[in-house]
């Protein structure tokens, strides 16, 4: 029987999705649906870790495919935080600015509480301290929701299990 | 106890504690600097998985919870769903993916038809669809994450047997 395949690359892959789903301006509001977007790469590493099976490799289990969304969104919050400190560096909080010139310009009633704290994430520069921050409860959450992402794709692509078939009936029974 | 019973233990426990998390902010009534530092961290943390808009989430005493209505509700029914698996079903649902579609479909239908200007939509059906699709969501995923983390820390468990049914013993 052929060994089960490497968990690492479609890990990888699912990783490398989910940071740039929620690093990607305006792509990222996808994870404001409940972090659809590390859940959808979660799900999708565990079609890929499908996709590499061999034909005669032991069958997907729940467990290695919780184990790849779990990779999954670490290495996803890893990536994310790195690439998320990049842009910022570089291009600055874009999509917070548009978001905070149209608050001004629609006249939004916005509490001035909530209006002070968003100003001050837009306003904030990147630092070391901030990319721990964001790193630590990146690291967190990824892996909640990669986890579960994982469990979804295994509830989808899980084999069909046959039903054994029934013993024929014993002559004379019929 | 036997193991499924055990990684049940753990996977509600799990999710009492992200729900903890949820309504910590209500915490600040204490009015003490340190509970208050740590719900504004707890709340600063969430806004990475929501967009915590004032007007669409809950308040209670005052305060807004750390998720909006739509994700507290899904985070809620989710509890309720494991609570419910280990009632009433004790075992995984069959045609996985009709279950999800059936979870989905009523919150995809609220968010587009809101979307759309269909109708001015709300709290109570933001709730109503989330906490629906936080049920089934419970329902489906607690029969799997005890056969996973009993694969796991199982070795000798490598086929994809129901071993979920051991909890019923």
């Amino acid at each position: 029987m052929n060994p089960q395949p490497n968990k690492f690359v479609p890990a990888l892959y699912g990783g490398v999705i989910m940071a740039l789903i929620s690093t990607i301006p305006f792509v990222s509001f996808i994870n404001c649906l409940c972090c659809a977007g590390i859940l959808l790469g979660g799900f999708l590493s565990v079609m890929f870790y499908k996709n590499s099976f061999p034909p005669g490799a032991p069958l997907l289990v729940a467990g290695d495919c919780m184990v790849v969304g779990l990779y999954a969104g670490l290495i996803g919050a890893t990536l994310g935080s790195m690439l998320s400190m990049l842009f910022l560096a570089m291009f600055g909080n874009v999509a917070g600015e548009i978001i905070q010139r149209l608050i001004e310009n629609m006249n939004l009633q916005i509490p001035p509480d909530s209006l002070k704290a968003f100003q001050e994430s837009v306003a904030e520069s990147p630092s070391v301290k901030s990319f721990m921050i964001q790193l630590v409860t990146n690291l967190v959450m990824y892996s909640v929701f990669g986890l579960l992402g994982g469990l979804i794709g295994y509830s989808v692509f899980k084999p069909r299990v046959m039903a054994p078939m029934p013993p024929p009936a014993p002559p004379g029974m019929a | 106890m036997t193991s499924p019973s055990r990684t049940y233990a753990l996977l509600f426990a799990g999710t009492c504690l992200w729900c903890t998390l949820i309504l910590f902010p209500v915490a600040q009534i204490f009015q003490h600097p340190v509970i208050s530092a740590i719900a504004i961290a707890i709340d600063r943390a969430f806004a990475a998985v929501c967009h915590q808009i004032d007007s669409r989430s809950f308040h209670f005493m005052g305060f807004r919870l750390s998720v909006c209505g739509r994700c507290a509700s899904i985070y809620g029914g989710f509890l309720l769903g494991i609570l419910f698996w280990r009632v009433a079903f004790r075992r995984p649902p069959q045609n996985i993916v009709m279950w999800w579609c059936g979870a989905f479909c009523p919150m995809l239908v609220d968010v587009i038809l809101e979307a759309a200007g269909v109708y001015a939509g709300g709290i109570v059906t933001r709730a109503v669809t989330g906490a629906w699709f936080g049920i089934l969501a419970g329902v489906i995923i607690a029969p799997l994450f005890i056969q996973a983390w009993t694969e796991i820390t199982s070795p000798i468990i490598r086929q994809p047997k129901r071993v979920y049914e051991s909890a019923t013993e």
